[in-house]
């Protein structure tokens, strides 16, 4: 589980329960978009089914473009669900 | 990678360095749909959360003819996400690639959002040795650009089988609901489901359901359809005497089994279904007011004096 804006509400709303929480919140939460994404940034997403050579691929794709290009990259792999 | 799972891979770029450690949850402008299957099993909600308006999918999907799932097709047409489909496997089996639709989805990909020129992309993607798949490629994706154009080469219009935006066609219009749904809530996957399971259900040495699916939404009406026999009234007692596992306790939701057995018993169509609940003993322990109940009943498709209208379900 990966802590995104989402999820601050609810912690919001529980902090009285919770001791152990403390989280400092400078501006823009709730439901406000509070996304760390620099502008220009393109962002995408595939959906595989394992072993039909998608994360392969993409992980190919993704230094392809890193490394032909000047942008900057990042990619992640996950099989959850 | 456990094989046969699902898999998403998540992929960001652009000119400024990029410290968000986390999934893309939103701003998402281009998917792609590897296996179509996805579009059925997987909520709309979560295969499009990420979508930014205006942002492309593109679907692995043979039978374009299909019938998107609502959910689905609401979702993009709120989103106006512009939806590509394109026979994969075909393609790659023309083009020499076998089994691997990969390489025609990575195309695709390259070409829809030129962050490579294509010829490039595909020169460092398949190397010179596939000089024959990327030649039907590039014819390929040069249709792919300009979905609306028939294509005219031989060999390509072989290889385009479907390949055209069909968002206007595969997308119910917003202000226009689909059908069966005018009753559920609005862009609500889930209309507040009762059950959802599935039932298999014997009488004596007979299998009448095995594994049937069950899916049952609060304050709609089902009529239940079959031969003599089937094992119309057996499932109900199941229902009735909580023998459905997925189905709300006692305690949640109470059920009426009216039998009219046929010249067995003397028929109980005389009595309205207020009559028949307040016969029941253990409904008037709720110690509910005629009129309460009335109105509860009313918003199911009861008229005033607890008779069914008309069935809508």
């Amino acid at each position: 589980m990966q802590f995104t804006r989402i999820l601050i509400p609810a912690l919001l709303k529980h902090r009285a329960r919770s001791v152990l929480m403390t989280i400092l919140l400078a501006t823009h939460f709730c439901y406000l978009p509070m996304s760390t994404v620099p502008k220009g940034t393109t962002q995408c997403i595939f959906w595989g089914f394992g072993s039909d050579g998608t994360v392969g691929a993409n992980m190919n794709t993704i230094k392809i473009v890193a490394q032909n290009t000047n942008l900057h990259v990042q990619g992640y792999f996950s099989t959850a669900l | 990678m456990k094989s046969g799972g699902v898999t998403i891979s998540y992929l960001r770029f652009g000119p400024k360095p990029i410290k968000s450690s986390y999934l893309i949850d939103s701003g998402c402008t281009y998917l792609a749909m590897h296996k179509k299957e996805y579009i059925f099993t997987l909520k709309a909600r979560l295969i499009l959360a990420a979508a930014t308006e205006g942002s492309t999918l593109v679907l692995n999907n043979a039978e374009l003819s299909e019938k998107l799932p609502d959910p689905f097709r609401r979702l993009v047409g709120q989103k106006k996400t512009k939806v590509f489909a394109i026979d994969a496997a075909t393609v790659a089996k023309k083009t020499g690639m076998g089994r691997l639709i990969i390489n025609i989805m990575t195309a695709v990909f390259f070409k829809s959002l030129g962050v490579l020129p294509v010829d490039q992309a595909l020169c460092l993607l398949h190397g010179a040795d596939h000089a024959r798949g990327r030649d039907a490629l590039e014819a390929l994706l040069a249709v792919f650009a300009e979905p609306s154009v028939e294509p005219t080469e031989v060999d390509v219009n072989e290889l385009v089988l479907r390949l055209r935006e069909t968002s206007s066609q595969l997308c119910a219009p917003l202000d226009e609901p689909a059908e069966d749904d005018v009753n559920s809530e609005a862009s609500d996957d889930a209309p507040r489901l009762l059950c959802s399971c599935t039932v298999t259900l014997a009488c004596g040495a007979a299998t009448l359901l095995t594994n049937a699916r069950l899916r049952l939404a609060r304050g709609r009406v089902y009529g239940l359809l079959r031969a003599n026999d089937c094992g119309k009234s057996t499932l109900l007692r199941a229902i009735h005497e909580r023998h459905v596992a997925a189905f709300p306790t006692v305690g949640e939701l109470v059920t009426s089994l009216v039998e009219h057995g046929v010249g067995e018993k003397p028929p109980e169509c005389n009595r309205t279904p207020l009559e028949f609940l307040f016969a029941d003993p253990c409904f008037r322990e709720l110690d509910l007011e005629r009129s309460q109940v009335s109105s509860a009943l009313q918003p199911m498709g009861f008229d005033q004096g607890g008779r069914l209208k008309k069935p809508s379900g």
